[in-house]
């Protein structure tokens, strides 16, 4: 009770502090817009948060499609092989709707992963998507067998990696400076990355939904 | 060069995943090409002095910034020679099925704390962070017990709860101040409640990671029964990984803030933790949770020297670097010794230790050798450490320090010499052995070798690590 009451005040105060700081918060700051907006033009797309997500700091995206991974390989390293998966749900409405809105779906991630050059949109929307297909199809009962076994699937898990891996290299190869895009090639380079991310990500995406289906490993 | 460094495990850490047929050897060639790329490095700075790499070709505050100096290039080399160590150690440890995801998230996990040690920039801190705790909890899960499994639950909830706090201490410098690089950040800071905001938090949450008295109730159950070789690397260098942001932050951009609190606060918490951690430790029953409070205990030494250095006594840099240079070696090699007699028992019970000394003398004296250093005797790597940091204590005239410091070594050679008595002794209960490949001794023992070595090569080592002068001190040399 004593440690319930401590932790209570503690927090109160916390939120009293950051209270006090976002109200001391000047409300306009310069921030990076400024210096952004300048260098779009070098930047190969015209949608400031792709221009910062995939060239600016594409960096930073590197590190985080490991984080993604290394998230997947933490779940797959906790349970074992998947259960036979029996259909949840038994509906023909759903099988036949299933039917049509698979191909609409890829259709709408295709054109999320286009229009992020120029417009909100982008690899990890797409991805999303995918990965909704995915468990659309699962849940609809049709057989996809997409477990970690096959080469294949492994090789569409680290395939944005690996593309990042390989722009960067050409990247140090043209200029000796990590994932600096030639001006008249960054939308190609960008591209390149977003559709890798966006595979990797839908594939990734749909594997954690799957590990829910899975027995969980045994105590000893 | 430096790129490698992270471009290299990355790459290797995915053939291993798509590989697996080949994973230890796919994953021992990139440890010690990774290795071999820290010497190269470690070149290119003596010759030129410290040096940035503009990524994107950017350039700060638009891209990221990496930067080389002396401090990172020793964090450096310190990661790839105990990731490679302890990987040729995990080759023989686990088993078929843990060595599927061992390989993957133990490359990850080494590409995540290079990328640390080479950022200059406090969002890529944080997305590296991430990367190293997700890593190192999934890692701590593949001993497969419950108590496994628990710590590393736990481990993972406080890790990620630190992370979050140190994220909205950026978001605040970034709106408060307008960039996410340190150097252009430490040139605009200004003591403002913003500041004081994210310092707290950014603080608050790198202090939880690294297990400070008393956030560090999380560390000896993950750290006693994670597998050995990630018991090392995380008392070895996951540690340190947020003690090294937090050394980044205060030199450069928290200096405004500083006061003369702040250096009652940490002497105080770390002097708590020496004594704490020292005691717990001396009263454990089993191996492994004893060489994990005694970790409790060494944040204890690194934040006391940090507190000393902020007082403006240059020597406790030295005594701070030093001190987590040995204590890796050295505490890597106790873990690794551990998991040899776990594996030889088939329990960890120190009373129950079966006539050690006569049957595995390499992991005794590796044992012993690491022990010497952890209690800071004369020409290991922590005296050097515990010498530098006396200077500093004296120095500041803090004798008050000076007795914890002491004590903290008397303490230390309490429980070493504890367990040292049973390696000699026969356990009253015969008990069933198994065989440990040479491989698994003689790795501890080549760690607790250079834990002592440190010890005799303090000057050219010392150069090292002020090569660019990582600590700002004024117009001088170490």
């Amino acid at each position: 009770m004593i440690i319930r009451i401590f932790t209570f005040i503690l927090t109160l105060l916390l939120f009293a502090g950051l209270t006090y700081t976002v109200l001391s918060l000047p409300k306009q700051t310069k921030g990076l817009g400024e210096t952004v907006s300048l260098q779009m033009h070098n930047s190969g797309v015209s949608n400031p948060v792709t221009a910062v997500l995939m060239n600016f700091r594409a960096y930073d995206t590197l590190l985080e499609m490991g984080v993604l991974f290394i998230a997947l390989l933490g779940v797959y390293s906790l349970s074992t092989s998947q259960k036979e998966k029996k259909p949840l749900l038994q509906s023909s409405v759903l099988k036949r709707l299933g039917g049509i809105l698979v191909p609409l779906l890829l259709l709408l991630s295709a054109y999320l992963l286009w229009i992020g050059a120029h417009a909100p949109g982008g690899a990890f929307q797409a991805g999303s998507i995918v990965s909704a297909t995915g468990i659309l199809i699962f849940l609809s009962g049709w057989k996809l067998d997409l477990s970690a076994r096959h080469f294949f699937v492994r090789l569409l898990i680290g395939t944005s990696l690996l593309v990042f891996l390989l722009i960067s290299a050409v990247t140090l190869f043209l200029s000796h400076t990590l994932l600096e895009f030639p001006p008249s090639y960054a939308s190609a380079f960008i591209f390149l990355l977003e559709a890798a991310a966006t595979v990797s990500i839908g594939v990734t995406l749909f594997h954690l939904f799957l590990s829910i289906f899975s027995q969980p490993k045994e105590e000893h | 060069m430096e790129v490698f460094l992270i471009l290299l495990p990355i790459f290797g850490g995915l053939l291993t995943f798509l590989i697996p047929k080949f994973n230890k050897s796919i994953g021992i060639i990139t440890l010690i090409l990774t290795l071999s790329l820290v010497i190269s490095v470690a070149s290119q700075l003596l010759a030129g002095g410290s040096y940035y790499h503009l990524l994107g070709g950017w350039g700060a505050p638009l891209g990221i910034n990496l930067y080389v100096d002396g401090l990172s290039l020793v964090m450096l080399g310190l990661t790839a020679l105990i990731a490679t160590g302890a990987g040729i150690y995990a080759g023989k440890y686990f088993t078929h099925k843990q060595s599927l995801w061992f390989w993957p998230l133990w490359l990850f996990l080494i590409a995540g704390l290079n990328a640390l040690f080479l950022s200059q920039d406090i969002f890529n801190f944080y997305v590296t962070l991430e990367l190293i705790g997700l890593a190192s909890a999934a890692l701590t899960a593949l001993s497969d017990t419950k108590e496994a499994l628990r710590g590393a639950m736990r481990y993972l909830l406080v890790t990620l709860l630190g992370s979050l706090a140190y994220l909205l201490g950026v978001a605040l410098l970034y709106h408060g101040f307008g960039s996410v690089d340190i150097v252009i950040l430490s040139k605009r800071i200004e003591s403002v409640p913003v500041a004081w905001a994210a310092m707290g938090l950014m603080s608050a949450g790198l202090l939880l990671k690294s297990a400070l008295f008393p956030l560090h109730f999380w560390l000896p159950p993950a750290h006693a029964s994670a597998p050995a070789p990630v018991s090392a690397i995380l008392s070895a260098l996951i540690i340190k990984a947020s003690i090294y942001i937090q050394l980044r932050l205060w030199i450069s951009l928290f200096l405004p803030l500083e006061s003369f609190y702040f250096e009652i606060f940490f002497a105080l918490l770390g002097s708590f933790a020496v004594v704490w951690g020292s005691v717990l430790a001396l009263v454990q029953t089993r191996l492994k949770l004893l060489i994990a409070y005694s970790t409790v205990a060494q944040v204890g030494y690194l934040f006391i020297a940090f507190s000393l250095a902020l007082g403006g006594i240059s020597v406790a840099w030295s005594a701070l670097v030093y001190l987590m240079l040995s204590h890796a070696l050295a505490k890597s090699a106790l873990f690794l010794v551990a998991g040899n007699l776990l594996h030889f028992h088939g329990h960890d019970r120190i009373v129950d230790l079966d006539r050690i000394a006569q049957r595995l003398p390499l992991s005794t004296t590796a044992f012993a050798l690491a022990g010497v250093s952890i209690i800071g005797l004369p020409l290991s790597g922590g005296f050097i450490g515990k010498w530098f940091l006396l200077e500093a204590s004296l120095k500041n005239n803090s004798w008050g320090i000076t007795l914890v410091i002491l004590l903290g070594g008397l303490l230390a050679a309490g429980y070493i010499f504890k367990v040292l008595g049973f390696t000699f002794t026969k356990a009253a209960v015969a008990q069933e052995t198994k065989q440990i490949p040479l491989s698994m001794e003689l790795v501890p023992l080549f760690f607790a070798i250079m834990a002592i070595l440190l010890g005799f090569f303090a000057t050219p080592m010392l150069a090292l690590i002020h090569t660019g002068n990582p600590f700002g001190i004024i117009g001088a040399t170490p």
